[in-house]
């Protein structure tokens, strides 16, 4: 009799398993949403808001344009940069059905955390801006990366220091993160590789103020070139005590992590003449009509123009648009148009992947960008601004 | 291990250690004089010196400082920040006293009881500067007064940093003057009214005996808030000297000097008002020197080596627990 009881409970749970969370059908007036996922405050909010802010501008376009089959939604989810943030947001995101796709993470300390769970959970989760090489050795089937990487951007910035600085030894520093150790590292090799002598290589506490040890034995090495991997916060402490201490001649070379409005706000003047090697496009100067619309859209929309990382927030949000046009609105159909994309024409450029999941290597650009009264200007592609 | 070459960097290095030890120094007192009067470890004594440094910059912001200032306007506007800075940190800590600690005292209050208040007060006054950033939070229909955020705010370079003179090849600084005069003058100040005033005499009767001291008629009460409002008032002033020093503030600007602070009253002794100035001076010596032939990510680990090193064979810290001692 026990037995039977126990049998008839197994039974609706059963049903009550197979029955519950089937919300699939599709039709008009479904709602599928997008996650976004980086830092859209504190510390690192100005490399990440602008990309954001863009995405949703695509996604309320594509809404009001009715010709869409699903209504679209794009949920902002705050990480700072942390992957310990973003592992209980992604939690969220794997757990709602109706999230098909994912923009982001941004950094890749926190793709890094969450990129299994996201994969496992088939849903395609197309990067922006985190430039570590490893994460495409992750095997992620999910994963894409609408930018270059840190070797793209590492190499060209030693580059630069050696030949349009002229530097003849150099030093190097990084926040010791996985993105910013990285891109350190595939500096220092390329000054291997041009006969620079490194003589000096550290690794900083992030989140601190006192960076005068570092700037200290940056000056006794006596380098003429200097290069940072990590982000604005602690590079324009840096710049700044290195010209308290006399090194105002020495400049300050970094990648994408720099580039933003933190660090020419806390660097000031003493910031001017600052480079950075960025994975990032401007589209300040581009004649192109569809380039010139979104920047005056989103000027119009937000009072500034799109800083780091907008343009390709809005490439990576027509990606899930065109998907959804196409009728795919689950998390594996989306996942196969994205992958077989073939040069889909972005603001930006235009979107080939490699079977890893990065960028086709004849997509990925490079700008030169350059603190000039206290704002960063665009120099130039790398083509153009590093001699060969 | 790849030494520095050159001699002068090793100074540089002690230099730059004996600034940070200074700042140290000063944030030190305040842990050493509350545990030394109350057994108490203020873990919100960082959120003062905090504190203390948004007073400085909103005083210099209030005075429209946009560049540097020389002469009687720069000595006068340098005053005003810092009274202000002592003023905002000097109250804060009051405020705490009488708001989290006070009336746990009156009920008999377990130590840990105390510690989880001190760690409840730390993180609720750095908290409530990380959303003081003019916006919209917990869905309530006005926006909050702008007065920090998460982001770093810059201070105003009220003093232009210049060279005033060599030594051994490494410059020195105004602003690192200012800081060691700051610091100089107000530890002295302390142990005179420690050791010579009435109040002082006050202090260090409590901190030996504070039943008996009360039987003799000390007022208990306004000795721990005068302890905790001198505290305050030189946790203010380090933090402007601080933010000074390094150009910007943050909600979260505590958080690593009040370890190290913390560190130092440990070393040197904590209770001992002469213990914290020493071992906030060496703490930053240590951190410094220690790195100089390592990556900087060392400087932790040695600082903490050496105070298990020191605590090994001295358990009370190098100059014992003694209020004045």
């Amino acid at each position: 009799m026990r037995m039977l009881a126990l049998l008839g409970v197994l039974a609706i749970l059963a049903t009550a398993c197979g029955g519950g969370g089937d919300e699939e059908g599709g039709g008009p007036g479904k709602t599928v949403k997008i996650g976004f996922i980086g830092a859209l405050s504190g510390d690192y909010k100005f490399l990440v808001i602008d990309g954001f802010n863009a995405a949703k501008m695509a996604v309320d376009a594509a809404n009001a344009a009715g010709d869409l089959p699903v209504k679209v939604e794009l949920v902002g989810f705050d990480s700072q940069g942390s992957g310990d943030i973003a592992a209980p947001l992604v939690d969220q995101i794997v757990g709602d059905n109706a999230f098909v796709g994912v923009i982001g993470p941004a950094f890749s300390g926190e793709s890094a955390a969450v990129g299994d769970k996201l994969d496992q959970a088939g849903i395609p989760f197309v990067t922006q801006s985190a430039t570590d090489d490893a994460l495409a050795q992750n095997g992620w089937t999910h994963w894409f990366r609408a930018l270059g990487n840190n070797s793209d951007m590492g190499a060209p910035a030693a580059d630069y220091i050696a030949k349009v600085l002229s530097a003849s030894t150099a030093c190097a520093a990084s926040d010791g993160t996985p993105y910013g150790l990285g891109l350190k590292e595939v500096a220092v090799d390329e000054f291997g590789t041009l006969g620079i002598d490194v003589v000096l290589s550290e690794e900083i506490e992030p989140g601190g103020k006192d960076y005068s040890a570092l700037v200290t034995k940056i000056k006794d090495a006596g380098c003429d070139g200097f290069f940072y991997g990590g982000y604005s916060p602690e590079a324009a402490l840096i710049r700044k005590q290195m010209n308290d201490t006399g090194l105002q001649d020495i400049t300050l070379v970094g990648g994408d992590g720099i580039k933003d409005q933190t660090f020419t706000d806390v660097a000031g003047k003493g910031g001017n003449g600052t480079i950075s090697s960025c994975t990032c496009a401007d589209l300040s100067q581009s004649q192109d009509p569809d380039d010139q619309k979104f920047v005056t859209d989103y000027t119009a929309e937000y009072g500034q123009p799109p800083a780091i990382y907008g343009p390709e927030g809005w490439d990576i949000a027509q990606m899930f648009i065109a998907a959804f046009k196409a009728g795919n609105t689950d998390r594996e159909s989306i996942t196969d148009f994205i992958r077989n994309m073939n040069a889909f024409h972005g603001l930006t450029k235009d979107y080939t992947w490699d079977a890893d999941g990065q960028l086709a290597p004849e997509a990925r650009i490079l700008f030169f960008y350059e603190v000039k009264s206290v704002q960063w200007v665009v120099l130039g592609s790398s083509s153009e601004v590093v001699p060969a | 291990m790849d030494c520095p070459n050159a001699f002068s960097t090793w100074v540089g290095l002690a230099l730059t250690g004996l600034v940070l030890g200074a700042l140290y120094a000063m944030i030190a007192l305040g842990y050493t004089m509350v545990y030394g009067v109350l057994q108490l470890l203020n873990f919100a004594h960082s959120e003062v010196f905090m504190v203390g440094s948004f007073g400085g910059l909103y005083a210099l912001l209030w005075l429209g400082v946009q560049g540097p200032r020389s002469g009687l306007s720069l000595v006068l506007t340098l005053a005003f920040a810092f009274l202000v800075a002592m003023a905002f940190a000097g109250i804060t800590a009051v405020l705490l006293e009488r708001v989290a600690y006070r009336p746990m005292r009156r009920r008999g209050a377990s130590r840990l009881a105390y510690l989880i208040a001190a760690i409840g007060a730390s993180l609720f006054l750095s908290n409530l500067f990380l959303l003081l950033d003019g916006e919209r939070h917990l869905g309530l229909p006005f926006d909050w007064p702008a007065i920090a955020g998460r982001a770093p705010v810059n201070i105003p370079d009220v003093l232009e940093r210049h060279e005033l003179f060599q030594i051994l090849g490494v410059s020195f600084t105004n602003i690192q003057l200012l800081i060691f005069v700051v610091a100089v003058v107000m530890t002295v100040v302390l142990d005179m009214f420690v050791r010579r005033t009435k109040m002082g005499m006050g202090i260090r009767s409590v901190a030996e005996d504070p039943e008996t001291a009360s039987l003799m008629g000390v007022s208990i009460n306004l000795i721990v808030t005068t302890t905790f409002l001198v505290g305050g008032l030189m946790a203010g002033a380090a933090g402007l000297l601080y933010a000074i020093n390094f150009g910007v503030t943050q909600f979260n600007l505590g958080f690593i000097p009040g370890i190290k602070a913390f560190t130092a009253a440990v070393l040197g002794g904590i209770g001992n008002i002469r213990g914290a100035v020493l071992g906030g001076v060496l703490l930053g010596l240590i951190e410094n020197l220690g790195i100089a032939c390592v990556s900087a990510q060392w400087r932790d680990v040695i600082a903490f080596a050496v105070l298990v090193l020191v605590l090994m064979f001295r358990p009370t810290g190098i100059l014992g627990e003694q209020v004045g001692g």
